[in-house]
Order: structure tokens, then sequence, then C-alpha cells
């Protein structure tokens, strides 16, 4: 059905109580879609509303269908209406009225208003506040004593640390100490040297002269100034070693740890 | 405008910002816990109590050193003696000085002197007595066209 032969708008003020007046009509347009009969009648405002265009806001509410038709009701407010106080922090003004014998709730727009649902999500933040601002002081204050503990704590574990550190590096020396003391318990340098000379001159007590002599915990080196000397040691158990000094130069006669074990 | 909406948006905004000091102010105590848990995780093991190997009781210490100068003291015993002994000594040095138990301590002594073969007798039998207190780890000399020559002794002696 074409929009100009629909009925004219029709002005409801049934409810004493309703202070705002709300133009319903009653349209029968060829869509399902609202958003589809809505560019429709925004662009056949003029001729669906007595008053100017940029005066009013509208809304679009579908009825039923019927066939290929679907059966809208159209709301129209004055803008200047939802200057209204009491409009004041509702972004969407939801208005009941009668439109084809039935109750339809219109929703306007009010883009002058505070949205109403950050009224309704802000209206705790007071408390909110109050509660956040009690546990920012706890744990603030907890922070402060938390630092102090680290800033007191921290060098005592560095000093016991240190003096881990210390005693483990002590036990370590000590066992180390030990095992070359008791290592010496057999014999020393100075025990297998004397044993050496006790053999040498067993056989042959008269003085016996040498190059040079070296001894440790397990062999002694002694240098014979001649073959005879170089005898005497080996007659004793000495090894000579191979020949490779100089021409007439008795080579070092060595002692095992075999010998005076 | 309606004073109780700004009022409302100012609680918000004070809401979010304690909010996130609180939040800063956690991780900061968290951040403070965590790090003295992971410097404490770190330290070494102590040793157990009584795990160290005491010093055998035959230990007699061969001189009783000042704790400060332990270099020192050896330095002039070893100077001494083995003066006695015969070594002209030259050098003495304190390698190490590790601790036995008991406060008794064990130093390394390389000892650099001028003898003779005879006077290094002399000292193998002074450290055979000595055992207990003293052990002569190695030994070298080279006696000289005058019977004298270099001598090199390191040392294992017993200090308290």
């Amino acid at each position: 059905m074409p929009l100009d032969s629909v009925p004219e708008l029709t002005l409801d003020r049934s409810s004493p109580a309703r202070e705002v007046e709300v133009m319903t009509r009653v349209l029968r347009l060829p869509t399902d879609s609202v958003r589809q009969a809505r560019a429709i009648v925004r662009m056949q405002l003029d001729r669906l509303s007595p008053l100017p265009v940029d005066s009013i806001v509208f809304d679009l509410v579908r009825l039923e269908r019927a066939g290929g038709e679907t059966t809208f009701a159209l709301g129209i407010l004055r803008r200047s209406a939802l200057l209204d106080p009491a409009f004041s922090n509702r972004r969407m003004v939801a208005l009941a009225r009668s439109a084809d014998g039935a109750e339809v709730v219109f929703r306007f727009r009010n883009a002058s208003a505070v949205d109403d649902r950050e009224t309704r999500l802000l209206a705790p933040a007071p408390k909110a506040a109050a509660v956040a601002l009690g546990l920012a002081a706890v744990l603030l204050a907890g922070q402060i004593r938390a630092d102090h503990w680290r800033e007191t704590r921290l060098p005592a574990i560095a000093a016991e640390q240190r003096i881990a550190a210390r005693a483990a590096r002590d036990a370590r020396d000590q066992t180390a100490a030990l095992a070359e003391w008791r290592s010496l318990d057999r014999s020393d340098a100075a025990t297998r040297l004397l044993c050496i000379s006790s053999k040498i001159t067993a056989a042959d007590r008269s003085p016996l002269a040498l190059a040079g002599a070296a001894s440790d915990a397990t062999q002694v080196r002694l240098t014979p100034l001649d073959a005879g000397g170089a005898a005497r040691l080996a007659a004793a158990g000495g090894e000579s070693a191979p020949a490779g000094g100089a021409a007439g130069t008795p080579a070092p006669v060595t002692f095992g740890p075999e010998v005076c074990s | 405008m309606n004073p109780r909406v700004w009022i409302n948006r100012a609680a918000a905004v004070a809401c979010v910002l304690l909010a996130g000091l609180a939040i800063a102010s956690a991780a900061a105590i968290a951040g403070d816990v965590a790090a003295v848990n992971a410097t404490q995780l770190t330290a070494p093991p102590s040793p157990a109590t009584g795990s160290t190997t005491r010093a055998p009781a035959a230990l007699k210490p061969l001189l009783r050193a000042n704790a400060a100068t332990p270099n020192v003291a050896v330095g002039e015993f070893i100077n001494l003696r083995l003066g006695d002994l015969g070594l002209f000594v030259s050098a003495v040095d304190v390698a190490s000085v590790r601790p036995l138990g008991n406060g008794l301590k064990l130093a390394e002594v390389r000892v650099t002197a001028a003898g003779s073969l005879s006077d290094m007798a002399s000292v193998a039998n002074w450290v055979a007595i000595n055992r207990e207190a003293v052990r002569l780890k190695s030994m070298t000399v080279e006696q000289g066209a005058d019977g004298r020559g270099g001598c090199t002794l390191v040392l294992l002696m017993v200090v308290a």
C-alpha cells in the first residue's frame, strides 16, 4: 500500500501521565527489513510528518507480516522533547504508545544525553575507589616494608654465602693437606735418601764423592763423579741412566721405589 | 552537566589509578621475595657439621706462628734451623698454608740455599727425627768445585 494512502498521523494523548507527545502512524511497506524500512521512511519523512524534518526524530517498530508487505508502527517525536531534564541522562528514550490497537515501545536516540549505561556502570565507582584506596595503601606499606627487608636480607645472605664458601674451601684444603701429608707417611725424600745412603755405605764405608743428588718420595738420583762411584751405586741397587752426557762424565744413577720400599 | 556524573567519572579514574598502584606494589613485593629466594637458592651448600677430617693426633707443630704473619715466622725459623745445619739460606718461599684441623696448619715451603751434600744429609737427618712435624717433599743439590753448591728443598711443615 503506498505511503500516501495510509491514514494520517494520530497524536496519542490518551495517558494523562504521559507528557511527551508521540505522533504514531501505521505503515505497510514492501520490505521485511527494519533497516530498509527506515531508509524508505527517511526519504518520505517530509510527507509523513507535519513538522519540519530537522526538528523531529522517528522510530520504526515491526508489527506483523502479511504476504509481501510488513506492517510497521512509525513514531515521531520532537527533538525539543528530548531536551527535557528527565531525559538528560538517558541516551535512549523508550516511550510506550498504542498503535493500531497494539502497545508499541518506540526508542528514540537522545544525542544530547549522557549515556545511561555510563551512569549505571559508574554508580558503584565511589565505593570501588574507596576500596582501591585502602588496598593501595596496604600494598604500598607492604612494598616499603618488603624493600627494607630485602635491603637487610641480601647482604646477610651474601655474608652467609661468603662464610659457607670459605668453609667449603677450607674443608677442601684440609682434605688435600691431610692426603699429601699421609702420602709421605711411609717415606719422604729424607727417609729415602737416608735409606739409600745406608745401603751404599753398608757394603763400603769409604766416602763416596757425588756431583749432585736429587730425592723425592719415590726415587733418589745420585750423580757420581767417577766410574768407581757409579759402580758402587749400581751395586747398591741403582740403575744408571743411558749415557748421553759429556764424554767421561758418569750418568746419574737412579734408585727406584722398589729400593728401600 | 550533572555533577553526580562527574563525581562518578572522577571516582572511576581514581579507582583505575589506585588499582594500578596496588598492582605495581604487589608486583614489587613479589619481586623482592623472588630476589631474596633466588639469592638463597644460589648459595653453595654448607659443609655438614663434623664432616671435615680431624688432624691425626700424632702431629706436632714445628713452630707457633702469628696468624697475621705466618710467612715471616716460617722464614725466620727455616733460616735459623737450616743455618744451624750448615746451609746458607738465600730464599724462603711459603707456597701455601692449608688447615689440618685441631688448630694446626700445613705449610709448604720452598727453600733455596747453598750447602754441601753433607749439609743436605744433616737436613735429611733432622727431618727424619722430626717426622711428626716436618717432611721433605723433594730436594736437589748440585755440588760445585768447592764442595758447596745450590740446594733446593721443598718442606711440608706443621705450624700452629
